[in-house]
């Protein structure tokens, strides 16, 4: 036998060759092979060949585009338009059951899209970006290492002085300030910040120079809003130069040395005003200690330093100054820091972008699942087109150009649901902003947004279209014509395998859904170990804090009023906590950090603690002061048999202790409970916490705001509940949960409108086999239990698959919170009791319809 | 005026058709362009440029008979049109044209150097 070249390399010449040319030059180059083969060996003269065929690879050789010019394209093009508008007007059901199945799965993902490009977006507007960083820290306590971007201000000095790397360095930390306003005080959140602040970050100052905003300690630079509500609306000429006071917080005067455009809602620091840190510095010589933290440190790197190698080196800073504690000082990308905010035992562990990888792959997969939709509709019912290719092919179509006419047809219809996409997507911006507490307005979709949209609609054009295009292309004609032609058995199963798929996912997002929300719910009614009902709190200051005794005695008139009392924090987040607390047996090498929380009288009582042994602080015993209170987990940490009457001593102080209380939560569910001593300390409370009687909250608060504007006119009334406060702490979990849920919804219902255009499909095709079981005596139940068997056992073969998938899934995501609910079996149950439930309804419609229909119909058109 | 379009390569190839009179096909082309000219040429180079010169009217080409060594695929002969011959003594008449004027000491220059 002859050698021959590589038979891809000559399919590819002949592929790309232009056909007039084709047999001469394949001609010529079998002939300069064979004899390469002759003189050089096979492998040389394949390479040459390769070669050869590579170079004809050029624009005068290779076939045109079209290959035939003389055929009317637009004619043709027209023809299938039509065709295609007739199909989907003749079939308006079907139509109908695609558009909006694909339309709804459409605005799924564009809203996905909107969502994740703005999560994304976040802390990115800055011109600086890629330099910025911000300073964290690992703490190491006992075991555990956890991770803080509160650090110690003497960092920065060290930074901007031995790290020729470091450009720029800003402290901050966060204030409050009280300002007038037609008589009234109102509280307003800012911060401190260091003059560099406005250089490094791009805020975008209206008025006043950016090197002098923060230059004198009397400046101050606030928000437009802040502005506009001071000044009205000619704060333009009003608001610079002007002199604020605030004697509340003892702040002092400043003048309002510059004004900034209000900080966008996608920026992770959120603040009205800015006052130079100095003033900050001066009060609070605390800061200067190596061993406190509590500033905020963002560094500027210099262009093309590498932030990383900066991170390894500054390591141990705080390290060569404490003992007794490791404290690892590294770099975080300022703009990672809203996505990537978790840590776990020193390691990145995710944060909010687990959020937008899991809605990521919803929105492909609500994608997929409204392209099956089409997928199944359009092989279900090829048979009805079937003629049609037929005819087509007869009359000399090619392969390809049914495969481009059924593509664009699919492309049609996917323009359509485009359109109406976009549509809801308009109309549901409102509710999706409110749900998603987003603002993502019309002006935000910029070019590229809607140039995503486009390629996402491209994308479920071509995944829906691709299957249908090639089946009903490869019809064969003959068989189609001579009436012998029966769809064989690879479309049905392919269709079956789609909807199993469908309902897997629907089952998976039902059964995920349910556990989400049961963790919210159970965050939400877990036994905190206080009860946070009718609890309202307020910040405890000025003459209301000196005359505490008066204002609580005042407060208790008011039958509304159960209890009274003040803390110095929050219980649900205490943060103040000590590693230094020593009693007898304990194990000196031991590290162990126990959370100190100062009260006043009545604070078991208000918070509704639940005291496992011992008293709770009791004015009439004097030397309450120096008593302690503990959690039960202190107590299982000091290991006393009788807790009652052991001695404590930290902070330079020893005492006993007179109770024991049940835990309860402090920080969030995230986290465990620590260890904790509750102290009485009236001093240094900073917050007033009552009890109100249920049902009576809003006298509760009449008579709260009178006894606050009696004492502390000069200070704005605010309140909170309690229950509020902690529902904040959740907020993300909760808008994650009902995202998830509204898909979840979405997604079934887009699975149900395919099922639903399959078993129509089905009951008609089997009209006649219907109405002949019913002459011959079936029931109306076994008519409908025939139709419905089908699917019902496809959605059960969903939900054996779906399950495993959902539990291992769940159970990663509770792993999350140290305080989670177990992952229950009937979970599973319920969601694939519901697919089914749904399914059988969206069947049943169509197969009752068809059980009651009258045979006679069907029969007599024969 | 551009009366004649014809390319360094596209000349050489017009030449070699002429050279090789009636057995003028691919291969054959190939072979003596880069015999004589001892310099290698791509078969796509090549046949882009004889589909070229058959477009401009310079070659006309018509199907040889199949044959057994080229797995039956026919050869392509090419030969050169009457337009061709113009445009390739066109050519040579502006080179001549050129040759005769170079005033002879430029030449001398050349050669000291």
């Amino acid at each position: 036998m002859k050698p021959s070249p590589p038979k891809y390399l000559l399919r590819f010449f002949r592929w790309f060759c232009h056909p007039d040319l084709h047999p001469f030059i394949e001609g010529d180059l079998l002939e300069l092979y064979e004899e390469r083969v002759k003189d050089m060996g096979k492998k040389k003269a394949n390479i040459r060949f390769a070669w050869d065929v590579l170079l004809l690879f050029r624009p005068s050789i290779i076939r045109p585009l079209n290959q035939s010019q003389s055929v009317n394209h637009t004619a043709m093009f027209r023809n299938y338009f039509t065709i295609a508008l007739r199909t989907l007007w003749q079939q308006k059901g079907y139509s109908a059951l695609n558009i909006l199945g694909l339309s709804l799965g459409l605005v799924c993902t564009f809203l996905l899209v909107l969502w994740i490009r703005d999560e994304v977006a976040y802390d990115r507007f800055h011109e600086h970006n890629e330099q910025l960083y911000r300073v964290m820290r690992h703490v190491y306590i006992g075991d555990d290492i956890e991770t803080s971007d509160r650090v110690t201000w003497n960092i920065a000095q060290v930074l901007k002085d031995q790290y020729p790397e470091v450009e720029e360095v800003a402290v901050i930390t966060p204030t409050r300030l009280v300002m007038q306003r037609d008589e009234q005080s109102i509280r307003e959140e800012g911060i401190y910040a260091t003059p560099d602040f406005f250089r490094m970050f791009s805020w975008d100052l209206i008025q006043g120079e950016e090197a002098e905003v923060l230059g004198r300690p009397s400046s101050l630079a606030i928000s437009r809003t802040l502005a506009q509500k001071y000044f009205g609306d000619e704060w333009r000429s009003q608001a610079l130069g002007s002199t604020v006071h605030d004697d509340v917080y003892g702040q002092g005067d400043f003048t309002i040395t510059g004004v900034f455009e209000d900080i966008c809602f996608q920026s992770s620091l959120q603040f009205d005003f800015v006052l130079p840190m100095v003033v900050y510095e001066e009060r609070n010589p605390w800061l200067y200690n190596w061993n406190n933290s509590g500033p905020r440190i963002f560094v500027q790197i210099q262009a093309g330093t590498n932030g990383a190698a900066l991170s390894a080196k500054i390591t141990d800073i705080q390290n060569e100054h404490i003992e007794g504690f490791r404290s690892d000082l590294f770099l975080q990308s300022y703009a990672d820091q809203h996505l990537y905010s978790s840590f776990k035992d020193g390691k990145q562990a995710g944060g909010r972008i687990e959020y937008v990888r899991m809605f990521g792959v919803v929105a492909l997969i609500i994608l997929l699942i409204a392209s099956i939709n089409f997928v199944n509709l359009a092989t279900a019912r090829s048979m009805r087109r079937a003629r049609e290719i037929g005819v087509r092919k007869a009359i000399g179509a090619r392969k390809g150009s049914l495969v481009t006419q059924f593509m664009g047809e699919s492309f049609l219809l996917v323009f359509v649901a485009f359109g109406l996409a976009m549509a809801l997507v308009i109309l549901a911006l409102p509710f999706f902003n409110v749900l998603t507490e987003k603002q993502v307005s019309l002006a935000s979709f910029s070019g590229s947004t809607l140039l995503l949209f486009l390629g996402t609609a491209v994308l479920m054009a071509l995944l829906a279209g691709f299957y249908p295009a090639f089946y009903l292309s490869s019809f064969d004609a003959v068989r189609i014509l001579r009436g012998s032609f029966r769809l064989g058995g690879g479309g049905t199963q392919l269709r079956q395998g789609l909807v199993v798929f469908q309902f897997t996912i629907s089952i998976l997002l039902i059964g995920s859904s349910i556990i989400i929300y049961q963790q919210i719910d159970y965050i939400h009614s877990k036994n905190l170990g206080l009860d946070r009902e009718n609890v309202i709190s307020m910040p405890l200051e000025g003459p209301m804090r000196e005359k505490f005794n008066i204002v609580k005695e005042k407060l208790l008139r008011d039958p509304g009023i159960a209890s009274v009392t003040a803390t110095s924090e929050s219980p649900l987040e205490v943060g103040s906590n000590t590693h230094s607390v020593s009693w007898r047996g304990r194990d000196p090498d031991a590290q162990i950090s126990m959370n100190i929380l100062m009260v006043d009288f009545d604070f078991l009582e208000t918070m509704k603690m639940k005291l496992v042994e011992g008293r709770s602080f009791d004015p009439k015993f004097g030397t309450d002061s120096f008593n302690y209170i503990i959690n039960r987990r202190a107590l299982e940490v000091m290991e006393f048999e009788e807790p009652l009457g052991e001695e404590l001593s930290f902070w330079g102080a020893t005492g006993t202790i007179v109770g024991v209380v049940e835990d309860f939560h402090m920080a969030s569910l995230y986290s465990e409970i620590l260890p904790t001593i509750i102290q009485l300390r009236p001093k240094v409370t900073g917050q007033l916490f009552l009890r109100t009687q249920p049902g009576r909250t809003r006298e509760a608060i009449a008579s709260l705001e009178n006894v606050a504007r009696q004492f502390n006119p000069s200070y704005p009334f605010e309140y909170d509940f309690l229950d509020d406060t902690f529902r904040q702490t959740y907020r993300s979990e909760m808008v994650v949960g009902k995202l998830a849920g509204y898909f979840t919804g979405l997604v079934l219902f887009i699975a149900c409108l395919g099922l639903f255009g399959l078993a129509a499909y089905a009951a008609e095709r089997r009209n006649k086999e219907i109405s002949i079981r019913k002459v011959l005596g079936a029931t109306v139940t076994s008519i409908v239990t025939l139709l419905s068997k089908d699917f019902l056992k496809l959605i059960l073969i969903g939900s054996i698959i779906a399950i495993p998938v959902a539990w291992y899934l769940m159970s990663r995501w509770l792993q999350n919170f140290a305080y989670s609910i177990e992952i229950n079996g009937w979970i599973f149950a319920v969601a694939g009791l519901l697919a089914l439930l749904i399914a059988w309804i969206t069947i049943s419609f169509q197969s009752i319809r068809a059980a009651l229909a009258n045979p006679v119909d069907s029969l007599r058109n024969e | 005026m551009k009366k004649f379009q014809l390319g360094e390569f596209e000349e050489v190839v017009m030449l070699t058709v002429g050279v090789l009179y009636q057995e003028a096909y691919g291969v054959s082309i190939k072979k003596e362009i880069e015999q004589r000219l001892d310099r290698s040429v791509s078969v796509g180079a090549l046949q882009s440029a004889l589909k070229r010169l058959e477009n401009k009217g310079y070659l006309r080409s018509y199907a040889g008979e199949a044959t057994q060594e080229r797995a039956g695929r026919p050869k392509r002969y090419f030969e050169i049109t009457a337009y061709g011959k113009q445009a390739l003594e066109y050519v040579r008449s502006t080179r001549n044209a050129l040759w005769d004027a170079i005033p002879k000491i430029a030449l001398d220059v050349k050669y000291l150097s």
